[in-house]
């Protein structure tokens, strides 16, 4: 009887959790899905009939040639240029006895928390021909003009987006040669290999997935973004597909057959940087075999320490204290006259951003409900999800994972748009929160799925035993012991959504502008003032930061993205 | 003779506390010497000085009569440059490559050409008995198994010295017994010269030609197995290696024929004292010393036995059957002291027992 009894609410209680998986793995599902198929219906239809025009016209179009063989310039560019960055950071953090190590740490992953399109207009500020504050300099001290670099060319597209794309490369190959056992390079050096060949055939092949993966997520990220293809690109006539997309939706006259189709082609290239990396890896996944408790030996760098802690210091120059330096600079001008005079110093801009200019003031309280909530629900939705107990499970946990992942920015907030055009949600906040939550749920997804794969099963088994529901043991026991896992999930989320740009300049309306958005709308009017914007979103962000740092200082690398 | 290898007043320092401490000693060519010491007593971090991971403080490092490190010229030879071969304690298999690869590189650095390196590859493998595995993937191997790719890239490419840092302690206890066999084979067949790294008393007794005992930072003790164990020169010595009791006491006497035998007095709490003959090596009458008994030094006798000499009294305090052996904790009034027996023994727990002392074995340590 009483075993009968005991049966009934064991098996009642797990249908409670698996239902709740289910449940929210479908509608995930759904949300990516039904957008997608939206936009594929969209870029084969027309009229409400079967159609090729949108292809067709893409081929036909002046341009869209040249576009295409600029996206995967500055697609394969950015993402080489981001390793050759972000890898030699990891190398030396990780790996050296490089000084003020914690320093440089917090000072590599900074310019993930500013946003490449606010970085891009920094750049501009200090690069634009004759009023730029390093032109300026440069042209004083008798630099020939004509070697000047060209601020809105695709070299310099390719090279800002590396630097503030870099953090992804830096963390995915920091985290994975902390994992690394010295001894294998110890072991090459004793059987005759020197310092280079040791870095080259051991350090660097055996950490060559995590490389590669971090490379595919730049080029993904790449393919479809549109901060610096608008910050700079477009002035300086180098459109690609995602720019061509939003021109195509925004501008008169509509062509939405063909922005789908540019759409379609938009996936398949990231889809191939996908397909290239599986291929290289195969299933080869260079778990290191590691002894117990090695201690993590550092190279001494000897007369490079200095060298080396220098490189890190100019990078972190670049990437954000030159930047940051100039927008709080013009933010305190009254205008901006290519160099910060004292006479023009004011706090106006500040205050009428944050006080008195109702679009800014909107667009901040807008930033911060969407991305509060979306960073939330993420949250939610992800720790229902890793819960994922079963095999298939799994294997649909991985492909809801890696498809918002491998459908650039731009694309995604085209579909997000194709999905709800007519429904009520269309033209209001919640078609913003809906693209952050499905856009990027993955992040929080897999801080708390590593989280969850180090708590033991028998730890929620056991409070089930000894009495609690379902319920009761995930918020009893799980929820307290995922919480670093949740605070760093949500920041992380939270930060991501706040600078996210791509997607939401298809999916804002009059009234539901988000900052990163207003930055753009603001971008030919009031510099002076559009700094000070700047300055207060990366002030936000980088509390933001201050406080994830503090959170989960002793492992800023595993922090997944 | 100078050694093979030699390692003179050699320092390392990590912070403020040295790791080696004024080490010297040398390795004879073609035998294995082992450092043997708990964990942080300096063996590991002088084997990495010998092979160039670690750069020390002072000393010099000579291999074959040419310095490879010699801190006064501030020398430091390149671990690349000194012609080692090492077994990691993790084995270092590079999960990239297969076993043929990770066999290979030691060759491939010696720019030997693809048919050489072929040839020798097949050879070492064959030498550790992987002999058709080359072509595996070095991560889908066992933990034997990649002990045995590791011990093959380590002798490939003939290495002047070979290094081993406590290969066999990830290895689980029974094979870790085969792995011993296996590699003291090895060892005396190529005749290779060898430094072997452990913490493991019974595989440096089984493997060392000879053994160094390290302690915090300095040598203790140098010596056959044999000798380590029968004449400790220290109590650190003896309780490290084997199993010891040990009991204070004074040299009271001795032996006008033979000067390694002494009589000492020992004295219990109540200032009662008894007698007992034992060893010593430099014995001086007066001076204190700690009395070294192992176990199986030991024969136990009941109370009323007829037994003379050597005696100490005592109460079993506890017994448990070990199956070979009994093993017994005597309580007597000079402290507790451990006794092993024939497996069939039995004494009950609290009965009275006579322990006697075998003269010729137990050793009396001089302590300060």
């Amino acid at each position: 009887m009483i075993d009968s009894w005991l049966g009934r609410r064991v098996a009642s209680n797990l249908r409670v959790e698996t239902l709740v998986y289910w449940a929210t793995a479908i509608l995930a599902a759904l949300a990516i899905l039904y957008p997608a198929w939206m936009s594929v219906h969209a870029a084969f239809t027309e009229g409400g009939n079967f159609s090729l025009g949108g292809f067709s016209r893409m081929m036909q179009h002046p341009s869209v040639g040249k576009e295409i063989a600029t996206t995967l310039l500055f697609a394969s560019g950015a993402t080489l240029g981001a390793a050759v960055i972000g890898v030699p950071l990891a190398w030396i953090n990780a790996r050296t006895d490089v000084p003020g190590r914690r320093l440089l740490e917090i000072l590599c992953v900074i310019p993930l928390f500013i946003s490449a399109f606010v970085g891009a207009m920094a750049w501009r500020l200090l690069l634009v021909p004759r009023a730029g504050m390093v032109t300026r300099v440069l042209t004083d001290w008798g630099w020939p003009p004509e070697l000047l670099p060209d601020v809105y060319s695709i070299t310099s597209m390719i090279v800002i987006q590396s630097i503030f794309y870099s953090p992804f490369m830096y963390l995915y190959t920091v985290a994975s040669i902390r994992q690394m056992d010295p001894s294998l390079e110890e072991v090459a050096r004793i059987h005759g290999a020197g310092p280079w060949q040791t870095l080259w055939r051991i350090t660097l092949s055996i950490n060559g997935p995590a490389l590669l993966s971090g490379m595919v997520l730049v080029f993904v990220f790449t393919v479809g973004t549109l901060e610096i293809p608008m910050a700079l690109g477009i002035a300086g006539g180098n459109y690609v597909i995602s720019t061509r997309i939003w021109t195509l939706m925004s501008d008169y006259p509509q062509d939405l057959t063909m922005a789908a189709s540019l759409g379609v082609l938009a996936v398949l290239i990231a889809g191939t940087g996908i397909w290239i990396q599986r291929r290289i890896l195969g299933n080869r996944k260079f778990t290191t075999v590691s002894g117990k408790g090695y201690r993590a030996r550092r190279i001494k760098l000897g007369k490079w320490r200095w060298p080396a802690f220098g490189l890190v210091i100019s990078y972190a120059t670049i990437a954000v204290i030159a930047p940051l330096i100039v927008l709080v600079l013009v933010g305190l001008q009254k205008y901006w006259a290519g160099a910060f005079r004292l006479e023009l110093f004011t706090l106006d801009n500040f205050r009428s951003v944050l006080f008195e200019y109702d679009v800014t003031r909107r667009a901040i309280a807008n930033s911060l409900i969407a991305c509060t909530a979306a960073a939330t629900i993420a949250v939610f939705m992800s720790i229902m999800l890793s819960q994922a107990k079963s095999r298939r499970g799994e294997a649909l946990m991985g492909l809801l994972v890696l498809l918002p992942i491998a459908i650039p920015g731009a694309v995604f907030g085209m579909m997000v748009l194709f999905a709800f055009v007519r429904t009520p949600i269309y033209n209001t906040l919640y078609i913003i929160m809906f693209a952050y939550v499905i856009g990027y749920f993955y992040l929080a997804y897999r801080t708390i799925y590593s989280v969850r794969l180090s708590i033991h099963d028998e730890l929620e088994q056991s409070a089930r035993i000894h009495g609690a529901t379902w319920w009761k043991a995930t918020t009893r026991i799980l929820f307290p012991l995922l919480r670093p896992g949740i605070y760093s999930a949500w920041l992380m989320t939270f930060v991501v959504l706040v600078r996210e740009f791509s997607s939401v300049m298809f999916l804002y309306r009059n009234g539901t502008e988000v900052m990163s958005v207003l930055f753009f709308l603001l971008m030919e009017r009031h510099s002076a003032r559009l700094a000070a914007f700047m300055v207060i979103q990366t002030v936000i962000l980088l509390i933001v930061m201050l406080i994830f740092q503090r959170l989960s200082y002793r492992n800023t690398d595993t922090m997944t993205i | 003779m100078p050694g093979f290898v030699e390692v003179r007043g050699l320092r390392k320092r990590f912070g403020k506390t040295w790791a080696v401490d004024d080490v010297s000693f040398e390795v004879e060519e073609g035998k294995l010497l082992v450092l043997l010491g708990p964990s942080g007593c300096g063996k590991t971090t002088t084997l990495r000085c010998i092979g160039g991971l670690e750069q020390p403080e002072s000393g010099e490092i000579i291999i074959n009569g040419e310095h490879v490190t010699d801190v006064s010229k501030h020398l430091y030879l390149q671990p690349e440059a000194r012609g080692m071969g090492m077994v990691a304690q993790s084995y270092a298999i590079w999960p990239h490559m297969s076993v043929f690869e990770n066999v290979a590189f030691p060759l491939q650095m010696q720019k030997l050409s693809r048919q050489a390196i072929k040839e020798r590859v097949r050879e070492a493998l064959d030498v550790v008995r992987l002999g058709d595995l080359g072509n595996r993937n070095a991560t889908e191997l066992s933990g034997g198994q990649q002990q045995r790719v590791a011990l093959a890239r380590a002798i490939v490419g003939r290495p002047r010295v070979l290094l081993f840092d406590e290969p066999l302690s990830n290895l689980d206890a029974k094979l870790r017994e085969e792995m011993r066999y296996f590699l003291k084979d090895i060892q005396r067949k190529i005749k290779i010269t060898a430094i072997y790294v452990t913490h493991d008393q019974a595989e440096a007794m089984a493997l060392g030609h000879e053994l160094l005992v390290m302690n915090a930072g300095k040598i203790e003790q140098r010596g056959s197995a044999r000798s380590l164990y029968c004449e400790p020169e220290t109590s650190f010595v003896a309780n490290f290696i084997g199993v010891a009791s040990f009991i204070r006491a004074r040299i009271r006497s001795i032996d006008p024929d033979d000067n390694h035998s002494v009589v000492v007095e020992l004295e219990d709490a109540d200032g009662k004292s008894s007698l007992l003959r034992v060893r010593s090596q430099e014995a001086r009458i007066g001076s204190n010393v700690a009395v070294t008994i192992r176990p199986e030094w030991v024969t136990l006798h009941t109370i009323d036995s007829e037994v003379s000499g050597n005696l100490i009294g005592g109460a079993v305090h506890k017994s448990q059957f070990l199956g070979d052996r009994t093993e017994a904790i005597v309580d007597t009034k000079f402290g507790q002291m451990r006794v092993w027996m024939d497996g069939l023994a039995e004494f009950s727990e609290g009965e009275h027992v006579q322990m006697e002392v075998d003269a010729e074995r137990c050793i009396a340590l001089p302590v300060d």
